[in-house]
């Protein structure tokens, strides 16, 4: 699995929609989206500090390492 | 407003637009030839084909160089050359049709491939995966190219060499195909382009996808 991201679960939890947080964090809709499908392959620190911000959380409740063999 | 792509490549795509077509237009014209001439519909009496045979030969003519207020003289040892068939024998006349159209075919890929590339490019598509497809095809079609004109200029070389005869001048056994090396070279250059663009791709793949 690798690195898998839980932004759907955190924006669950703040009860924010995907477009609430596009508009908040000033990332696009479609940024937002390969995100959150997980086929990103780079996220910069800039990114993760303005959404961690907006959704109060920390970067380890967005990224979580899976190991493969799971 | 989306920007324009610049007045060169815009140019340069309608030079291989119209060069593409043009060739179209060249090899429905020689296949017609050759179908003509197969069916008896071009009389073959009529057709004085001409089959440019790049040949060397011995000659030996002296001349004078005006250089700095001094003459100096020189010898002409060997010169190029080019066949011209006033009667053209049937069997040269059809080697030089299959020929042209095989040189003119390979063109006409080679410019499709040219103009594709011109093509992504006008619209912003620079690194894109097709790109690099285009540039290996038309590396590898470049060496076929070069492969078909050495083999022609050997079998025409020898045949030539075998057949004809000059009263005044001496054929050489120097084929002179060093001059064909650039094709090679050239397709080597596309083809390390090719590897680059490569990278480039991976590299927009990569920041594409950075967040």
């Amino acid at each position: 699995m690798g690195i898998v991201v839980n932004l759907d679960v955190v924006l669950a939890k703040r009860k924010m929609s995907l477009t609430e947080l596009s508009e908040r964090v000033g990332i696009t809709m479609s940024n937002l989206s390969i995100l959150k499908k997980g086929k990103a392959k780079a996220i910069r620190f800039s990114t993760l500090e303005s959404i961690c911000t907006v959704l109060e959380c920390q970067p380890g409740d967005i990224l979580e390492y899976q190991d493969n063999q799971d | 407003m989306k920007a324009k792509s610049p007045l060169s490549v815009r140019l340069l795509y309608w030079f291989a637009t119209i060069g593409f077509y043009l060739m179209i237009s060249i090899q429905i014209l020689v296949i017609v030839l050759f179908v003509g001439r197969a069916a008896g519909v071009v009389p073959i009496n009529d057709l004085q084909l001409r089959v440019q045979l790049p040949m060397k030969f011995d000659v030996e003519e002296q001349g004078a160089v005006h250089y700095g207020g001094n003459v100096h003289l020189v010898y002409l040892e060997e010169a190029s050359s080019k066949i011209y068939f006033v009667d053209t024998p049937d069997f040269v006349s059809n080697f030089g049709i299959v020929s042209m159209l095989v040189a003119i075919t390979l063109f006409v890929v080679m410019l499709h491939k040219f103009r594709a590339i011109l093509g992504n490019v006008r619209v912003k598509q620079v690194f894109v995966h097709a790109n690099i497809k285009h540039l290996k095809t038309l590396a590898y079609l470049l060496v076929a190219f070069w492969l078909f004109t050495v083999g022609y200029m050997y079998f025409a070389f020898y045949w030539i060499h075998d057949k004809v005869g000059f009263e005044t001048v001496q054929m050489t056994n120097n084929l002179g195909l060093n001059g064909y090396s650039w094709m090679l070279f050239t397709a080597l250059v596309i083809w390390i382009l090719a590897q680059i663009f490569g990278y480039g791709v991976q590299l927009k793949e990569e920041s594409d996808l950075t967040i």
